[in-house]
């Protein structure tokens, strides 16, 4: 089966973002497939490459990218709550003249467009909420 | 058939609260992250509107179901002995959202 | 709508499908951004041509409130208030906005004060309401 995931917490702040991964991983043991990941929200802040936890700390943005990279998801970022949030690829952040970009490799920004096409090919849809 | 996710613990919020009047029989109902408090409500918030809702909604082939990860974090399983609520690990999860015609998440 | 120079709602192509998508209020405006994404949401599919309607329940019913010529003063003076995207929702083919009866009721609101376009419903439809669509987000 088809499965996206939405995801609405960002990551430490928000245990939403911690549920989704483990929900996510174990969708893909169980042989599904997931066709999109929607970050959106706060969620958005799961696409900073910037996060820094103490070492000892899992990194929840890298662990998000391993995921992604290995299986080849498409994880898409909202690009207006992404902005909204200062969280901006080069494209971006040469456009609104920023002094850095922090997005993730693996994470693609892109509009509410792609949450839709999503709720629409997909068998499953499942949403996070933030926790607070 | 909708499987209904709540997150939030009902001595906090009113996310349970609102949920269960919208579950409609044959439907599931998974507390998650700090919904799992609600583990005991059906005993121990004895004779309120959510207890009586969930011995009715009980009844009509509903569901409960606690994510037991999110149970063993908290350190409540003690509380799943009797408990109406069923565990499930997330692979269990991820059953349930499969069998589901769709997911309402109450958070 | 604000219309930011970054809008997610444009770049959109209208798509084929006879699913029906229900967008489902339960925040309040303004104290989170919450209420105001999920009408971005619906305004990107009513973009797509896809039949979408929202459903105000709990704390969502409070979105339906006319206000619209307010500012708020996380908006500019040119920005519209929320009330004002509410109103325009019906012109991007979102709809029905549909509110329950209850939530209404339990927090004193007087009908008299909603949006033209909010339709009320009876509490026992919503559970009907939310089988009937195919697809369901939840804000």
């Amino acid at each position: 089966m088809k499965f996206s995931i939405i995801i609405l917490g960002a990551p430490y702040t928000d245990e939403a973002a911690e549920t989704a991964f483990r929900f996510a991983q174990a969708t893909l043991k169980k042989d599904h497939e997931i066709y999109r990941l929607f970050f959106y929200h706060d969620g958005v802040h799961n696409a900073s490459s910037l996060m820094t936890l103490p070492q000892d700390e899992v990194q929840p943005t890298s662990r998000w990218q391993q995921l992604i990279e290995e299986h080849q998801l498409d994880a898409v970022v909202c690009i207006a709550s992404a902005l909204r949030r200062g969280i901006l690829n080069k494209g971006e952040a040469r456009r609104f003249s920023k002094p850095a970009d922090n997005l993730l490799a693996g994470f693609k920004l892109a509009g509410l467009g792609e949450l839709v096409d999503a709720a629409l090919q997909s068998d499953k849809l499942i949403t996070f909420g933030p926790c607070s | 058939m909708i499987l209904h996710t709540v997150n939030k613990s009902p001595y906090s919020s009113q996310c349970l609260s609102d949920c269960l009047p919208r579950v409609a029989p044959g439907d599931a109902v998974l507390l998650i992250e700090d919904g799992v408090y609600g583990i005991n409500c059906a005993v121990s918030l004895s004779m309120t509107p959510v207890n009586e809702t969930i011995l009715r909604l009980r009844e009509t082939q509903v569901r409960f179901y606690v994510l037991r990860e999110d149970i063993k974090a908290r350190g409540l399983d003690d509380h799943l002995k009797g408990s109406l609520f069923k565990p499930v690990d997330y692979e269990g999860f991820v059953d349930l959202v499969g069998n589901a015609d769709k997911v309402l998440s109450w958070y | 709508m604000n219309q930011a120079t970054h809008n997610s709602t444009d770049a959109v192509s209208p798509v084929s499908t006879t699913k029906r998508l229900l967008v489902v209020c339960r925040t309040a405006p303004y104290g989170s951004s919450l209420a105001r994404e999920s009408l971005e949401t619906a305004l990107a599919a009513g973009a797509m041509g896809i039949n979408v309607a929202m459903l105000f329940i709990d704390e969502g019913v409070w979105q339906l409130i006319d206000n619209r010529d307010a500012h708020h003063k996380g908006h500019t003076e040119t920005g519209k208030s929320h009330s004002a995207t509410i109103s325009a929702l019906p012109i991007y083919d979102v709809g029905p906005l549909l509110a329950d009866k209850e939530s209404l009721s339990q927090r004193g609101i007087d009908l008299g004060r909603l949006a033209d376009d909010a339709e009320i419903i009876e509490t026992v439809q919503v559970i009907n309401i939310l089988n009937s669509y195919e697809i369901v987000l939840s804000f």
